[in-house]
């Protein structure tokens, strides 16, 4: 069977009986996902990379628990945002996240691009306003195109408490951007 | 619909997470209330704000990285091994040692007969020999037998 072919289900059964190869391949496959979930919400990049691999980690560990009877994209953001919400906890941090330095291709002068990167660094720290759920269900949700319900699964609570994080912290963040919409 | 009823649905409004119906009720309350529109507007915009952080990928070398802390841990941890292997590792020798038990037993007894059978035939045709050699007729000799195939030659050649 040609390896793009593989079912998640396959690759994860593989990895749990030790193919470390079917495991490279399904690492393949998601990285990028779980980096970027991991990125947004810790912003830093060396930080975000060892997050991700610790998410791979364990999932490695734990490819023999998972039976199939969800999707195993939903298991894999699980184990990020649980993993998301224990490394920050554990760091005991609570001051805000370093920048984000994003290229704009679009950018015609110095100045331009120095606008831009202050608005980044500023959206990048009114994420970092939010607290942990909130600003998960919002990645989720945002830049991860989760559907409600599907983040529900993820982070193990009700529909209603999806909406009600999203709403929350779209109104907090309303609030701590208004400068940037005053231009 | 109320305001106060749309205020708490307005995000998953933003996001297409109402149902249909609901949709319809809510653009309708839209259509005449300013206040709501206008929250509709600004939660809008913040979407439009997260934006400005653009996906990124994984970096190069990603899998091969992972591969290795696994490859560490591993040294350092060993995965225990789950139940079915535990199972497996006790029960394949057993069943391996249980089949050549068998097959001894079932070999044994099938050689047993076996040799009981040809010596049953031996004393057959040695009594056979002896009768014929005893002057006992060599009528109703077993066919097939050595003696019975003697005679036939003999019998041949007198002929």
């Amino acid at each position: 069977m040609h390896a793009d072919e593989e079912t998640d289900l396959e690759l994860v059964q593989k990895s749990a009986e030790g193919d470390e190869d079917a495991f490279e391949r399904l690492v393949h496959r998601y990285e990028d996902t779980v980096y970027n979930t991991v990125y947004r919400y810790v912003g830093d990049a060396e930080e975000a990379e060892d997050l991700a691999q610790e998410v791979f980690l364990k999932i490695w560990r734990r490819a023999g628990t998972f039976a199939g009877h969800s999707k195993f994209s939903t298991w894999l953001y699980r184990v990020a945002v649980n993993q998301c919400l224990n490394h920050r906890r554990k760091k005991g941090i609570t001051g805000p996240l370093g920048q984000i330095e994003a290229e704009d291709p679009k950018a015609v002068s110095l100045e331009e691009e120095m606008v831009r990167k202050r608005e980044v660094e500023a959206v990048r720290q009114a994420i970092d306003s939010l607290p942990g759920r909130q600003r998960l269900a919002l990645i989720l949700a945002k830049y991860e195109d989760r559907s409600y319900s599907e983040i529900a699964e993820i982070m193990g609570v009700s529909v209603s408490s999806v909406e009600s994080l999203i709403h929350r912290a779209r109104t907090t963040l309303r609030n701590n951007l208004s400068h940037l919409r005053q231009k | 619909m109320k305001c106060r009823s749309l205020y708490k649905k307005i995000s998953a409004y933003l996001d297409g997470e109402v149902p249909e119906e609901e949709r319809h009720s809510i653009a309708e309350h839209l259509k005449t209330c300013e206040n709501c529109r206008r929250e509709l507007e600004e939660l809008a915009l913040v979407s439009d704000s997260l934006d400005l952080l653009e996906k990124t990928s994984a970096p190069p070398f990603f899998a091969a990285r992972v591969k290795r802390r696994i490859a560490r841990c591993e040294e350092v941890h060993p995965l225990p091994l789950s139940f079915a292997e535990r199972v497996r590792r006790v029960t394949m020798p057993v069943a391996a040692a249980a089949v050549l038990c068998v097959a001894v037993l079932v070999g044994g007894s099938l050689g047993k007969e076996i040799y009981e059978l040809r010596a049953e035939r031996v004393r057959r045709e040695e009594a056979e020999i002896a009768d014929f050699v005893g002057g006992g007729s060599y009528n109703g000799l077993s066919d097939g037998s050595l003696v019975s195939a003697y005679t036939d030659i003999l019998s041949a050649e007198g002929e």
